[in-house]
């Protein structure tokens, strides 16, 4: 990437991941685990998530124009860096998957039941390969514009719905026993999945000690928003429950009154809610495409993102099965960053040793 | 065959008056692009005029003219003339300061025999003889003009001869003297007329590029104002200036303008319109790129802030570079007005440019996919305005748009005393007569009126034609796919304009990336006082353009001067 960018399209990069999240629901999945003691949880975790992020920009300090693809190269030669690069390359091919599938999935339920679904996905491929065709650089740019209206349209909706809050259904405020909100809660880190772009942000950046400012105020507004949107479902609605199809943000909007005249403003926020989940598709395919050049040392990334588009594509068209894409959603994204996390910082800390004892010698 | 018609056609002469002519397709007639003349100037008058008759075709050119005359220089003669283009010098400027002092016979042109009676060394009174220079002798004491110049090159000469110079071919010499006596009829200052402010001054640029260039640099009124001059098309040789501040502008700006400017390869210039799409970074990018102004205000502003301006003679419109896309949202009468009344005008503004572009995309979104935004009252009344037209919305809407396109692209055609007549005919055919016959909803009307306002709304004309085609890309994807048409298009323009630089400079400066938002270069405005530094984006040699406390006289530490 032969560009640099600031701290405000820093902080974007991070925050579009946890937009998009949260409308993905990301909320509905951490109430389900903690309860009425989600508030509480999330708030936790989110100490947790600082705590990480300020250990990564540390750990960071030593490899200020590399990223982790390079680190696992530096740490274990090139064997490491296909695996590490593999397992980033899984990770954000299944978020590409599970957030078209989930998008698709909403418009066609609530505005084109009767439109053919691959019709739906083409708009998100092709938004997607305008995107990577032009470049990183004006993804970003895009990325900082709508971060800050998907941030404002959050805010309008606590304020649209302050009328219906009720907190007295957040009681018992720590939730239903200790164990769920501080033990088992602690696997809602992977609400702060937003983490994971870090390990690719130090090459990127223009001034390199504003690593650990943008880690911390990411990591920041990220728990704030969280906060705000576990409270105003907890408070609004008794119960999600799991089986409710559509997400829980779209349920929200629902909810929001300003006067007489705007009764059901949800497909304002629907249009922000597209756009906030291309500009994420387009970061993420170009974060695949940005790992796939490394481990290959191809040069032309638009080669192969038109590749990988077809591939999603083909994907998303053959497996047309919800328990699929729940599972890939819940289950299997919230181990797997886990893992992509452990696996990481250990690389990381390896590499720091490693450095530390070649300067030594 | 009547016997009639047999008798007229035998007996009667009828003219053929049918005249049919066809332009061959093949190139026989091209004349070889080489030209055969030679390159400098001989020292035979004879055939200099040759060259130059034949140049010009001065047998069938009617106001190629060349007068031949004879020239007094030191007591000798020679044959001489003049080679000038009739309505583009001054007759007056000729016939007195160039064939009066060349022709007349005077103590300038005869050598004084008397001061050259010299005593020698043996006592004899001898006559001393210069060695006689004519080219000199022209030159310093001959030609009484404050502009002129030798040229020996026959190009040269004729750009200049082209340019409204006239040129003085001597025998016996190989150079030309191009002498400046330029006098053609040119338009004079007037009021801007496609910029119209209430204060501020009323001066606008005209097509000559030295008055243009007059007007900046006596606004400027400082020297560090460099005006640099080239010639652009290979055969119109336009000239094109282009104006920076050297102790402003940026070095690499000033160097990339002069590089493009001297890369444009064509052979005819006429407009700056054609310039600016010659020189722009993206040219298939529908916004502009750079921003035209005819306001010598405007340019002068812009001048200060660190920006270049390119004029090209025979344009009245001056070319900034870079421009921005708050640029064309901002008016001249901005920086005139308190800064809270222009912020308040740059909101509307803004508005006006979303309302225009989007606002029927929204309508047949609504009305087609997300019907549940508007209370149920309203969704009724559209359904009830709607259930006698017998069009589809988009049809519907598509039928006023282009009606609506055509009222105001004949209303700019047609003469100024009927221009009136079209906005009647449109207003009462199109609103009145439509609605009547159940072809379109009167909420239609409205929409088309008000988009149509919102338009007009928007300062820079080039912005509005962006506005104008992009609207009809997002009502087909309004039309199409609803909210996730229009977002899809939203994404893809937001992406291609973040790619977008003009002169170097990001299209969405100063928000993306986040520059500096002070000065009057940012989209809201602060108090005049408090524009202390020129924007980052322009990344100038002096980045402050007023003192921190610029009202020194509030803070009692004022100087009486």
């Amino acid at each position: 990437m032969n560009f640099k960018i600031g701290k405000f399209q820093a902080v974007s990069l991070i925050l579009i991941v946890m937009i998009n999240k949260i409308l993905l629901n990301l909320p509905k999945e951490v109430i389900k685990q903690s309860k009425t003691g989600a508030p509480i949880t999330i708030i936790y975790v989110g100490i947790l998530s600082l705590l990480v992020a300020l250990f990564i920009s540390f750990l960071f300090k030593k490899f200020p124009n590399e990223d982790i693809i390079d680190i696992s190269k530096f740490v274990g030669k090139k064997p490491l860096q296909i695996l590490i690069g593999t397992v980033f390359i899984i990770l954000f091919s299944t978020i590409i998957i599970t957030v078209i599938y989930e998008f698709t999935n909403l418009l066609q339920i609530i505005y084109f039941p009767t439109t053919p679904i691959y019709l739906l996905l083409l708009a998100f491929f092709l938004c997607m390969a305008v995107a990577n065709h032009v470049g990183l650089k004006s993804i970003l740019k895009t990325n900082s514009i709508v971060v800050m209206l998907m941030l404002l349209s959050l805010i309008v909706i606590f304020l649209g719905t302050i009328n219906n809050l009720e907190f007295a259904r957040i009681h018992p405020i720590l939730g239903t026993n200790l164990s769920n909100t501080f033990l088992k809660g602690t696997e809602n880190l992977f609400a702060y999945s937003a983490l994971l772009y870090l390990f690719f942000l130090a090459p990127l950046l223009k001034n390199k000690k504003d690593f650990k400012k943008v880690a911390l105020i990411s990591t920041l507004i990220t728990g704030l928003f969280l906060v705000f949107t576990i409270t105003t479902l907890l408070t609004i609605f008794p119960f999600i429950t799991h089986s409710e199809e559509v997400l829980s943000m779209y349920l929200l909007t629902r909810c929001i009154e300003f006067g007489d005249f705007l009764q059901r403003t949800d497909a304002a926020f629907i249009l922000l809610w597209i756009i906030s989940a291309f500009s994420y598709l387009s970061v993420s395919l170009n974060f695949i495409n940005h790992i796939f050049g490394k481990l290959t040392n191809c040069t032309e990334s638009n080669s192969y993102s038109y590749s990988f588009l077809g591939i999603f594509f083909g994907l998303l068209i053959l497996f047309q099965n919800q328990s699929l894409f729940k599972f890939l959603e819940t289950t299997f994204y919230k181990y797997y960053i886990w893992g992509t996390l452990i696996l990481s910082l250990l690389i990381l800390i390896i590499g720091n040793f490693k450095r530390k004892e070649i300067r030594s010698r | 065959m009547s016997v009639n018609k047999f008798i007229n056609e035998l007996l009667s002469f009828k003219l053929d008056t049918s005249h049919k002519f066809n332009l061959p397709n093949s190139n026989n007639n091209s004349t070889p692009e080489t030209n055969q003349s030679p390159e400098i100037l001989t020292k035979s008058l004879t055939k200099n005029l040759e060259i130059f008759s034949s140049l010009y075709s001065q047998e069938i050119n009617s106001d190629i003219c060349i007068r031949k005359f004879i020239l007094n220089s030191q007591g000798k003669q020679y044959n001489a003339s003049l080679i000038f283009i009739d309505g583009l010098i001054n007759s007056d400027l000729i016939n007195h300061f160039l064939l009066t002092p060349l022709m007349h016979k005077n103590l300038t042109n005869c050598e004084n025999l008397e001061n050259n009676l010299t005593t020698n060394q043996d006592g004899l009174n001898c006559r001393t003889t210069k060695k006689t220079n004519l080219e000199q002798s022209i030159l310093d004491s001959l030609v009484t003009q404050n502009s002129l110049s030798t040229e020996s090159e026959i190009s040269e000469i004729l750009n200049k001869i082209n340019g409204g110079f006239t040129c003085l071919l001597v025998d016996t010499l190989d150079v030309a003297f191009c002498v400046e006596a330029k006098g053609f009829q040119t338009r004079s200052i007037t009021k801007p007329e496609n910029e119209i402010v209430v204060r501020g001054p009323q001066e606008a640029f005209v097509e000559n590029i030295r008055v243009n260039t007059s007007i900046i640099r006596r606004a400027v009124n400082n020297e560090n104002l460099v005006i640099e001059q080239l010639q652009i098309g290979n055969i119109t040789k336009t000239a094109v200036a282009f104006c920076y501040m050297k102790n402003i502008a940026n070095e690499d700006l000033v160097n990339e303008v002069r590089y493009r400017l001297n890369n444009v390869d064509i052979d005819s210039l006429l407009s700056s319109g054609v310039l600016e799409q010659l020189i722009q970074d993206n040219s298939h990018v529908l916004y502009p790129q750079m921003f035209a102004t005819e306001r010598a205000d405007r340019t002068c502003n812009n001048l200060l802030q660190g920006r270049v301006i390119i004029l090209v003679n025979g344009s009245p419109y001056a070319l900034i570079a870079p421009a921005v896309l708050v640029d064309f949202l901002s008016s001249p009468e901005d920086n005139n007005i308190q800064y809270q009344y222009g912020n308040l005008a740059r909101i509307i503004r803004c508005l006006a440019f979303f309302v225009a572009m989007f606002l029927p995309s929204f309508y047949i979104a609504i009305t087609n996919f997300h019907q549940e935004l508007l209370p149920t009252d309203i969704v009724f009344a559209i359904a009830s305005m709607r259930k006698s037209i017998p069009f589809p919305i988009i049809f519907e809407l598509l039928i006023m748009e282009v009606s609506f396109e055509l009222i105001r692209e004949a209303s700019l055609r047609v003469p100024s005393p009927i221009g009136s007549t079209i906005g009647i005919i449109g207003g009462l055919i199109l609103g009145e007569a439509a609605v009547s016959a159940n072809l379109v909803s009167p909420l239609l009307i409205i929409i088309v009126a008000m988009t149509g306002i919102c338009s007009y709304a928007i300062p820079d004309f080039s912005l509005n034609f962006t506005i104008r085609c992009f609207r009809f890309v997002y009502l087909i994807l309004g039309y199409t796919a609803g909210f996730l048409g229009i977002s899809l298009g939203i994404f893809i323009q937001l992406i291609l304009l973040s790619n977008l630089q003009s002169f170097g400079v990001s299209y969405f400066s100063p928000y993306i990336p986040i520059g500096n938002k002070n000065a009057d270069l940012s989209f809201l405005m602060k108090p005049a006082w408090q524009r202390e530094k020129r924007s980052s984006f322009l990344n100038t040699k002096r980045p402050k353009q007023e003192e921190k406390i610029s009202m020194k006289w509030k803070t009692n530490k004022g100087v009486l001067k």
